[in-house]
């Protein structure tokens, strides 16, 4: 093992039995072990990588798919069933933190308790105390119990002490989301001066923008099992696919049989459609009449891309596979925020595009949507439908009353949850900024009149 | 090499013990108007009680007056005891979110248990023996071994405790059964009622049953003045190495499977 690597893993695999009755593991050893009673379940399946010292490394993966039993055979909690690891140093880990402090005592004993508790000599934390008083900005509150503390303060506080206690690599699950944008900021900077001395950090986190951001490299896992290593992008790219129910059998499976684009029924010259390895296979198997197999988010560039910036331009497309045939087609898109709320919805029929009066069984419909994102910075999910109208209803769609729309269409698939999406808010402010959840068109003026 | 180890990792972790053990003691009762007072005032009201019934009422306690000092040598210790054996049958159950998440020696937390009521004991103790003047008795030289047989008495109970704290996470019935087991084993041996209402030639085998002969060593040296005899020192240090390796042995082979379940 090389200096410069740190930590070392090698086929690591976990397995937990699984009793149904406590007492069935009694059975086994009065058995000698020559019968067993439990299910085996495998929570890690022949995971091997390599983290370089100062690195920024991040573990992302769906709820369940071995990240924290992986960092609790690292931090040395739970053996492995089979395979190994190396640690070069010292790991600190701060796993759900804030919830092993003792509710009794003050910020500052439980800083100097946790030293210990976690192996220090006594007096390290003596020297370190005020640092952590300080970047923790309890103010006084550092020295009352810690039963008075809001959970913001809890988990400021625990971000401070770990952050100041020395270690060659520290483990960060789901922590950087505490506390005011201020405070994140501080901690991001402590962050980097920890990489700065070498430090290596293995962050755990759902928020996919920290890790393209910060991020050096990724490991992606799921079920147990490490299905990417690499570029932090590439790999948030494969858990956006992930999130789609996509096992990676099955994704092969859709990717080998590409359809083959036959009949393309938008003929307009300047039909945007981003390279095919942009696009991200999906599976609905309880479609109706179009099929959905493939979307792709992508920038104005037509590159693949999850994180955009407020205010900027970007291409929403899918193509779906009509299991029967169909009269005029209208698609639409869905966006939704966290709270599911609808943020915006259009369908193409309210933008007077060329379309054909009839598709038929088996025939592919391609949709884009060219679109800008000025709506709050957030996580939204995307979602595409497709409805079709008769010919003669669609040629006078114009008179129809709003009231009776509804009652013209004929709903053919809609697809919530398709893909999610981030959007970023700028550094500086600029006229894309807003406030809110959406850029409202149009503009402003300011006139004063003097007083006479 | 094994059981160096258990020795090394409650050296490693003694202040962390030794501070958890007086802070638990401390605040066991917070909250309540007379706090830490509670420790003292819960067993002389159990004290009492038993004074009366047994000595007033069945008056078959041949010693009368003095019974309650009597009561009290054997009953405190064996509370105490009783308690390091409850508390540490629940240590890692009760400590699951460190052992969950910290690479720390699951005997810590049973060390910690059995600490704290040592000190109640030292506590106990301490007040017992002004008392025992009171009530005109003689103390000799020999209670400067109580400690000593305070700190055996709790050694026992760390090697129980660390059994049943294995069996209980792997297994959760083991606390119920506790529960109608320690009444059991208190009625058993002579702790409540005198032990004169025993005949005669059952004496020899109540050493069996373990904590007995650590109990009657501390009543012996308050009542009486009189050390224990070789053969029941040892009889004490027997069940003391027994248990303690027995736990030991139990807790490194369990370790694994331990924090898989918990």
């Amino acid at each position: 093992m090389s200096d410069d690597i740190i930590l070392q893993v090698n086929n690591l695999s976990k397995c937990f039995k699984i009793y149904a009755n406590p007492w069935h593991r009694a059975r086994e050893w009065l058995n000698l072990g020559n019968s067993t009673h439990h299910q085996q379940f495998w929570s890690l399946k022949d995971v091997s990588f390599t983290v370089k010292k100062g690195q920024f490394f991040a573990i992302i993966g769906q709820n369940g798919a071995g990240k924290s039993t992986l960092l609790k055979i690292i931090t040395g909690v739970l053996k492995p069933t089979t395979g190994s690891y190396k640690l070069n140093g010292k790991v600190l880990s701060l796993l759900e933190l804030g919830t092993d402090f003792n509710q009794q005592l003050t910020g500052r004993a439980n800083a100097i308790y946790s030293a210990e508790l976690l192996g220090f000599p006594q007096g390290y934390m003596q020297e370190r105390i005020k640092e952590i008083e300080e970047f923790s900005e309890l103010g006084e509150f550092f020295d009352r119990p810690m039963k008075l503390y809001s959970s913001g303060m809890k988990s400021r506080f625990a971000f401070s002490l770990f952050a100041f206690l020395e270690c060659d690599v520290l483990i960060l699950d789901e922590v950087l989301a505490v506390g005011d944008i201020f405070f994140q900021q501080k901690c991001y900077a402590r962050l980097e001066e920890l990489i700065a001395k070498k430090i290596t950090i293995i962050l755990v986190t759902h928020q996919l923008a920290t890790v393209k951001q910060y991020c050096d490299e990724v490991i992606l896992l799921h079920h147990g099992e490490k299905i990417f290593q690499g570029e932090p992008k590439k790999g948030i790219l494969k858990y956006h696919q992930l999130r789609r129910g996509l096992g990676n059998k099955f994704f092969s499976e859709i990717l080998s049989e590409k359809p083959e684009s036959s009949t393309t029924i938008q003929a307009s010259d300047n039909f945007f459609w981003p390279d095919e390895d942009v696009f991200i296979p999906v599976s609905f198997p309880e479609a109706n009449y179009a099929q959905l197999i493939r979307y792709a988010i992508c920038n104005a560039k037509g590159e693949g891309c999850v994180n955009f910036v407020q205010g900027e331009q970007a291409y929403l497309c899918c193509e779906f596979q009509l299991k029967e045939t169909i009269g005029v087609p209208i698609a639409a898109i869905t966006i939704t925020n966290r709270f599911n709320v609808l943020v915006h919805s259009k369908s193409s029929c309210l933008q007077k595009i060329g379309v054909p009066n009839q598709v038929n069984q088996g025939n592919y419909l391609r949709f884009c949507r060219h679109i800008t994102f000025s709506i709050a910075p957030g996580e939204y999910v995307l979602g595409f439908s497709l409805v079709t109208m008769n010919p003669d209803d669609y040629a006078c769609i114009d008179e129809l009353p709003r009231a009776e729309f509804n009652n013209h269409i004929q709903i053919c698939d809609v697809y919530e949850k398709v893909g999610a999406f981030y959007v970023l808010p700028h550094h500086t402010l600029n006229n894309q900024s807003h406030f809110g959840l959406c850029n409202l068109p149009g503009d402003s003026q300011i006139q004063i009149l003097k007083s006479s | 090499m094994k059981n160096y180890l258990i020795v090394k990792n409650l050296y490693k972790y003694r202040r962390y013990i030794f501070y958890n053990a007086w802070y638990q003691l401390r605040y066991r009762y917070a909250g309540t108007g007379i706090g830490i007072l509670w420790n003292i005032v819960n067993p002389l009201c159990e004290i009492l009680i038993y004074t009366f019934v047994f000595s007033l009422l069945l008056s078959r306690g041949a010693r009368g007056s003095s019974y309650a000092l009597y009561l009290m040598a054997g009953l405190l210790p064996w509370r105490t005891f009783v308690e390091t054996i409850t508390q540490g049958s629940n240590a890692f159950v009760q400590n699951s979110i460190y052992l969950r998440r910290l690479a720390i020696p699951s005997e810590v937390f049973v060390a910690k248990v059995t600490l704290t009521s040592l000190f109640l004991l030292f506590i106990y103790l301490a007040l017992v023996l002004p008392v025992g003047v009171l009530l005109g008795e003689n103390l000799g030289f020999g209670i400067l071994l109580l400690p000593v047989l305070a700190v055996l008495l709790h050694g026992l109970g760390f090697g129980m405790g660390l059994i049943l704290a294995n069996l209980q996470t792997l297994f959760p019935d083991v606390k119920q059964i506790l529960q109608f087991l320690i009444p059991l084993w208190s009625w058993v041996i002579p702790i409540f009622y005198p032990d004169s209402v025993i005949p005669k030639i059952i004496f020899p085998w109540l050493y069996l049953i373990p904590p007995y002969a650590f109990i009657k060593s501390v009543r012996n040296l308050i009542l009486e003045n009189k050390m224990p005899g070789l053969y029941v020192w040892l009889i004490m240090i027997g069940w003391l190495c027994l248990f303690v390796w027995l736990g030991n042995a139990m807790n490194q082979a369990l370790q694994d499977e331990i924090k898989d379940v918990i």
